[in-house]
């Protein structure tokens, strides 16, 4: 297994936990990020290439880094950004609302 | 080159963009540009049914060859699903003019576009990345739009939701990623030729990550907790179409994934149809017995539709002909009835200003209108023969059993029956003689024309389920032999 891969498994786990313990809205917010964090990582990695060249074909290179993983990752991060910044505008809301942000309180909805 | 499917993406973004502008014919005018904009949409969508009948549409985004660019694939399947949703949509927006009061409309308007160019771009599609873009352009709306009335309920639903939802796309965006790094395309029919050959470990890490990822946004079952919450605190329109499109559409890109680009055969030698078709067995149980003690109309409806899509998940991953289109068809007949329910206890609960059944109760004899599109709706639901839901579940349950699965074929009836009594406790309630001292009145035009429409359409198909059936069968045989179709397009990779 190569290292990155451990680096993003680990990275990975921590956002989840953070998502799946964590009582704070903000704090849950924040492991969604790591969560993204650790994709971005995943799919960059894939596509990098030891000592490769950027890939804007002259003609000329033989070995270049896949431009593919990186638009992609360029695409999640503006998803990723999007959903994040709706998710705290819901949080702020809710906030307003209800006066806490512990998930332990804002349970309303039940059955 | 047939410009059809790129314009059922762009005409909604073009009505949600020009509304947004802040120019004051836009601020003025919303009506009328949603209106055209959707009468203009469906009529798209049903000539894409018609164009796809003849021949199947191959369309390469900015002219970029195939496994290259995005193609968007109009064939019978997308067209019938485009078509489908289309239908809930404009009921949806004829409803929302009556239904949304003034205030923030505008902005509820453009998000609805939105989430409708959303999911005709997530049926369209024939790549994989571009349908991760366009499943979160429709959630990301269908998260704010959840919250739209802001109270306390609808903006606890929607974080709820969003949590969930998003890591379900972060991890059918890891699912992407391998797949990318151990075949090397995104395109889902040259993904189906060269990943007969890659090793296994990837291949079944992708799939428990896509079939977890999908299960959020679809609702299957240890994933389906959020459902309930964001189907019963949105507004009513935007509930019946979480429900009766989004869920399925879902459904859909699902088994898109498992059926045309890992290949039905790789599934089975994995056990992943197995794995999905008792994934589907629990989801219509939980949700069957969940929706029988909700004291919400509502919730009961939410509940009721991860019962169903359990029913579908079911009859989906049985892998065959046969099962495509029964399921095809319960997702068509599911919908419009949901549809019809949701948009009729929006108009009953607007003019009780409650969601509780005992709260309801004797509004039948106020409201026959809508009261009727109820009836219609639970009885289609349930499964009452002559109307649509009985044909479709005959099928589920006769595909089943053919197919040596007595027992699931079991569960189907077993949900139908606990569905028949949660149903007929609240026809009952509504219509209970015990009059209230205030009367309602019935609603207007715009909140029982499209809710009459719905619940006509159940009976229409109940009655003659061979017109939509010769569609249905096409679709799925076109859904079933995906590969071999886009092959014959583009002459192989």
């Amino acid at each position: 297994m190569k290292p990155t891969l451990i680096f993003v498994l680990l990275i990975m786990s921590l956002g989840l936990y953070c998502v799946l313990v964590k009582d704070n809205l903000i704090k849950k917010a924040l492991g969604i990020n790591i969560m993204e964090g650790a994709v971005f990582l995943f799919l960059i990695s894939y596509g990098y290439r030891q000592g490769g060249s950027p890939p804007i074909l002259t003609g000329s290179e033989t070995n270049i880094v896949d431009p593919v993983p990186q638009a992609l990752t360029l695409t999640a991060i503006v998803i990723g950004a999007a959903t994040t910044a709706l998710m705290l505008g819901i949080i702020i809301k809710i906030y307003k609302i209800y006066g806490t942000l512990d998930t332990n309180e804002i349970r309303r909805l039940r059955g | 080159m047939n410009h059809l499917p790129v314009l059922l993406i762009i005409n909604p973004l073009l009505a949600a963009f020009s509304l947004s502008l802040s120019i004051p014919p836009a601020r003025k005018n919303y009506k009328i540009i949603i209106g055209v904009s959707a009468v203009i949409q469906f009529a798209l969508s049903m000539a894409a049914l018609l164009t796809s009948l003849q021949q199947p549409v191959h369309y390469h985004v900015g002219g970029w060859p195939v496994p290259l660019g995005i193609t968007l694939i109009l064939d019978v399947s997308s067209g019938f699903m485009a078509a489908f949703t289309s239908i809930l949509f404009t009921a949806a927006v004829l409803y929302s003019f009556a239904y949304i009061g003034r205030g923030k409309a505008r902005y509820y308007y453009v998000l609805l576009m939105i989430l409708w160019a959303g999911l005709t771009g997530m049926v369209l599609t024939g790549d994989l990345f571009n349908m991760i873009v366009f499943i979160e352009i429709a959630s990301v709306t269908a998260y704010s739009l959840v919250a739209f009335d802001e109270t306390s309920f609808s903006l606890e639903a929607s974080i709820k939701y969003m949590m969930l939802g998003t890591v379900g796309t972060i991890l059918i965006i890891l699912a992407t990623g391998i797949i990318y790094s151990s075949v090397g395309s995104l395109n889902i029919a040259d993904l189906y030729n060269r990943i007969q050959g890659i090793p296994e470990k990837p291949l079944k890490i992708s799939i428990a990550l896509f079939v977890a990822g999908f299960g959020v946004k679809t609702a299957l079952v240890p994933m389906h907790t959020w459902l309930a919450d964001a189907h019963s605190s949105a507004p009513a329109p935007i509930s019946a179409i979480l429900s009766g499109a989004f869920v399925k559409v879902g459904v859909f890109a699902l088994f898109k994934l498992m059926y045309n680009m890992y290949g039905w055969s790789v599934l089975t030698s994995l056990g992943t149809d197995q794995l999905l078709i008792n994934i589907g067995a629990a989801t219509a149980l939980i949700g069957g017995i969940m929706a029988a003690n909700q004291a919400d109309l509502k919730r009961m409806l939410a509940y009721s539709t991860i019962s169903q899509v359990g029913l579908i998940v079911m009859v989906l991953s049985l892998g065959t002909l046969q099962g495509l289109t029964a399921g095809f068809f319960h997702m068509f007949n599911h919908g419009i009835a949901k549809g019809a329910l949701f948009l009729s206890v929006g108009s009953m609960a607007k003019r009780a200003k409650t969601n509780r059944i005992t709260g309801l109760s004797g509004i039948g004899h106020d409201m026959p209108l809508s009261y009727f599109g109820f009836t219609v709706g639970a009885l289609a639901i349930v499964g009452i023969p002559l109307l649509n839901g009985f044909m479709s579940k005959w099928l589920i349950c006769s595909n089943l059993i053919q197919n040596g699965h007595t027992l699931h074929g079991i569960v189907l009836i077993i949900v139908s029956i606990i569905g028949a009594f949660y149903y007929f406790r609240v026809l009952e309630r509504l219509a209970s003689p015990a009059g209230p001292d205030k009367k309602h009145r019935e609603t207007s035009y715009g909140m029982f024309v499209p809710v009459v429409t719905l619940a006509g359409l159940c009976i229409i198909t109940g009655l003659l389920p061979y017109i939509p059936l010769v569609v249905i069968e096409r679709a799925s045989l076109d859904f079933f032999s995906y590969n071999s179709i886009i092959t014959g397009i583009i002459g192989g990779f």
